[in-house]
């Protein structure tokens, strides 16, 4: 469904991504994981095309995504959840959740498709009015989540999505991006949290220094002690 | 020299006035549009002072420059809490009540047979102190210049000083700045006070030199002028407005090259300009780059 | 006395209407881009000069009926064709970048739409086509303008318009996200350049229409129209609270009441100095505006995450 070859990304003097290529199913989460400054988000960032990679090749069914913008990118299915949870918080709940229908066309079509999702998210219904200002950390993840799935994405690029939340929250957040494959999206999950993201990702790889150093199944990653000494354990500190 | 000269050089010194101290503000991260008030309390001020209580000229300007600050602090106290947006629609306020109450007031006196002082909105004439001391046009000229000169040599004194690196720092990165143990908002209110002094310095000159003003002369256009120098100079060192000034009124609207249309071509000159250069003619990383070149050489000699 | 109060507030609330439009149009500008669009009064300004242009050209030529909807359809273009003129040239290059420069290449570019605007038409007074040849009609003590019944009814047409275009369709959406956080419009692929450009357009048109209405009840046009008009949008927009649509409508109602008490009271000397004292005093004491303080606060948040 996505595909990168050798992909660079500078970012100011360093080269943030040096050479990554990786190719990402429909139906899986693939964890990308890696200490701070790893290059993770720059390469998020990439394939969302917000920053222009200088080198490489993305590909999102089959489409070359180099010459089109973010907002293009966005209307083919691939949606990207950045760091930091941006909401509109003077906006309701229920804007922001049709705000994330944007892609859809006509306003009738997120309204109809706020109708079909809101069930999985009890949470969120009961505060459909409210601003989304006076939501809890963990319920702006869910809103987040919820935003993105109103796109119906292909491709779902989620960047940090339990950073600052209690592991309670954090368990449920990872938990609720679990349940999105069986909808048929493509789930790249980038975590620092590593431990966390094998326990639900299909397939994993691992990132240093802007470059993929290991990369396999989930549980082979899970179970294989030099990494996790190496890099998982650097990566679980924070 | 010719009258016109003259007349364009001094000009050129006393419209500085009011951009350095739009720049001033600039640098410490305000953006003000309300300068022209306290050039504009200046000027009434060091008139009042010589013409109606027969101060000396040093006096009247110290008395025009001390009206500025207090101003200025005052309106900084008041916005201390405002930052961006707010406080530049504050300040552009609080310089429009200036104007439109200079424009109600009225404080004459008979001197020489004939009513003198501000007289509402039919200005306030007869601000004859530095003509009959013996100022010529040339050598209040030259006081001009003189004046502005030591202002920007304590400015670039300030800037390369640790208070002055402090208040560039508390521009650019305010919560950083109070983290340092700035206090930002004291910074903020002493600046403000400052920038308000060079402004009103330059006003009583301005009252001296035309010997006439009215509030309308010190209405929004000077203001948002005053801050448009600076950014069009450069936000790197307290020669930007000079030189934003020199480019309007020295070579534009000197040169009538395009008499009729010169603000059609300065507008559009300036709107690319600022694509091309946001911050200026001169911004910090050209200055970086002038310093390099003139102190490389000194190292090797 | 109960009559004159009355009377005062009729006349307040129906220039106040006109200075509502004026507000929301800035305000709008102001939420898509966080840039203060100094050019927003010349480009208004210009609307008007069209207008005026086509009473002098074409004013014997036309029935009075279809010069006065001409000149209304020119004024509101005008200014509109002038918005995209500005936002082409001053926010567009510079979005993401420079605040400071965005606002004084605006600043910049007012004066050259000034100097254009008085080369077309370089009279300083220049009548501007009105529809009513009634001056007023009595209605027992209270004195009504048909202007004034015009402005109110048009203003409250405009606001309806607007709030269904914001409320309820996906571009409104869009726009609401955006004013509200980029970051959040980036995620959900809006695209920020199109969506400003666009709403910066809407904004220049309701301006437009705001201006029409106080050059109908003016019935003139003069160069102090750009500046005008840009401290009356100014004042509605920061007494309502900056980036708050309904907030623009209010101060802009309070405004209109405001002067027009001011001048009943004090004369028409201290009407100006009440609307910049009113704002001054507002700003210090409550600077998130008098009904909502939304913006502000999330303001002080941004700057408080850094």
């Amino acid at each position: 469904m996505l595909e990168l070859h050798d992909v660079r990304v500078r970012h100011g003097p360093t080269l943030a991504v040096d050479g990554v290529s990786l190719d990402l199913h429909a139906g899986e989460v693939l964890a990308l994981v890696g200490p701070n400054g790893a290059g993770k988000s720059s390469l998020a960032r990439a394939i969302a095309g917000t920053h222009r990679p200088i080198q490489g090749v993305i590909r999102l069914a089959g489409e070359d995504l180099s010459r089109l913008g973010p907002a293009e990118i966005a209307a083919r299915g691939l949606t990207h959840l950045p760091e930091g949870r941006p909401l509109a918080l003077t906006l309701s709940v229920r804007d922001n959740l049709l705000s994330g229908g944007h892609v859809l066309g006509a306003l009738f079509r997120a309204q109809e498709r706020l109708v079909r999702i809101l069930p999985s998210f009890p949470q969120l219904a009961a505060k459909l009015e409210q601003p989304a200002a006076d939501l809890s950390g963990g319920e702006r993840q869910w809103l987040v989540v919820a935003r993105a799935l109103m796109a119906q994405p292909k491709v779902l690029v989620i960047d940090e999505p339990t950073l600052g939340l209690g592991p309670r929250a954090a368990g449920q957040t990872l938990e609720t991006i679990a349940g999105l494959r069986k909808d048929g999206a493509a789930i790249l999950l980038i975590e620092q949290n590593a431990a966390m993201a094998l326990a639900i990702a299909d397939r994993a790889a691992v990132m240093v220094r802007g470059r993929i150093v290991a990369a396999g199944s989930a549980e082979a990653l899970r179970n294989d002690p030099a990494l996790a000494r190496g890099y998982l354990g650097a990566g679980s500190e924070r | 020299m010719s009258d016109f000269a003259v007349g364009l050089i001094s000009n050129i010194g006393m419209i500085t006035f009011v951009a350095l101290s739009a720049y001033l503000l600039l640098v410490s991260g305000s953006i003000s549009f309300g300068q022209q008030a306290y050039f504009g309390l200046g000027a009434y001020a060091a008139g009042i002072a010589t013409t109606l209580w027969d101060w000396p000229l040093a006096l009247g300007l110290a008395f025009g420059a001390l009206t500025g600050a207090l101003g200025g602090g005052l309106v900084g106290a008041l916005t201390r809490r405002l930052h961006g947006l707010y406080f530049a629609i504050a300040t552009l306020a609080f310089a429009e009540m200036t104007r439109l109450a200079l424009d109600l007031w009225r404080y004459q006196r008979p001197i020489g047979g004939e009513l003198v002082g501000p007289d509402g909105p039919n200005g306030f004439a007869g601000i004859r102190r530095a003509f009959t001391d013996g100022w010529e046009p040339l050598s209040f000229m030259i006081l001009i210049w003189v004046l502005l000169a030591g202002t920007m040599l304590v400015l670039i004194l300030f800037e390369r000083s640790r208070s002055g690196a402090a208040l560039r720092g508390a521009g650019e990165d305010p919560v950083l700045a109070r983290a340092l143990g700035t206090d930002v908002a004291r910074l903020r209110v002493n600046t403000a006070a400052a920038a308000g002094a060079i402004a009103g310095l330059g006003g009583g000159l301005y009252a001296h030199l035309n010997t006439y003003i009215e509030p309308r002369l010190f209405d929004v256009m000077l203001g948002v002028h005053a801050l448009a120098y600076g950014i069009i100079g450069g936000l790197g060192t307290a020669f930007g407005p000079l030189i934003g000034v020199l480019i309007d009124i020295g070579i534009l609207e000197s040169s009538r090259l395009f008499q009729g249309w010169r603000m059609v071509v300065f507008g559009g000159l300036v709107a690319l300009l600022l694509i091309w250069r946001p911050r200026g003619l001169l911004d910090e990383a050209t200055v970086r780059r002038l310093r390099r070149l003139f102190t490389t050489p000194a190292r090797h000699a | 006395m109960i009559v004159d109060i009355v009377q005062t507030l009729l006349n307040g609330l129906a220039a106040g209407a006109a200075y509502a439009l004026l507000g929301v149009g800035f305000t709008m500008m102001f939420g898509v881009m966080r840039r203060l669009n100094l050019s927003y009064g010349a480009t208004l300004m210009f609307g008007g000069y069209l207008g005026a242009l086509l009473a002098s050209r074409a004013g014997g030529a036309l029935p009075d009926a279809a010069l006065v909807l001409l000149a209304a359809a020119v004024t509101v273009a005008g200014a509109t064709l002038a918005g995209l003129y500005v936002e082409r040239l001053c926010f567009a290059p510079l979005r993401g970048r420079s605040g400071v420069a965005a606002m004084v290449s605006s600043f910049a570019v007012w004066m050259q739409i000034e100097e254009f605007s008085t080369w077309l038409l370089p009279l300083h007074t220049n009548p501007y086509p009105a529809p009513f040849n009634v001056a007023s009609w009595q209605l027992g003590a209270l004195t009504l303008r048909p202007e004034h019944l015009l402005t109110l009814l048009v203003a409250v047409l405009v606001a309806i318009l607007l709030h269904r275009l914001l409320r309820a369709s996906r571009f409104g959406l869009a726009v609401r996200t955006l004013s509200d956080s980029p970051a959040a419009a980036q995620a959900v692929g809006i695209d920020a350049g199109r969506t400003t450009l666009l709403a910066f357009l809407a904004a220049s048109t309701v301006g437009g229409i705001g201006a029409w209405l106080v050059l109908v009840a003016d019935q003139q046009v003069t160069p102090m129209f750009g500046m005008w008009s840009m401290a009356k949008g100014l004042i509605a927009m920061m007494l309502g609270g900056l980036g708050s649509i309904p907030g623009a409508v209010a101060g802009g109602l309070l405004l209109g009441v405001l002067e027009a008490s001011g001048q009943a009271l004090f004369g028409p000397q201290i009407r100006e100095l009440i609307a910049w004292g009113a704002l001054f005093l507002v700003l210090v004491l409550r600077p998130g505006g008098l009904f909502g303080r939304a913006a502000f606060d999330l303001d002080i948040a941004a700057h408080q995450r850094l």
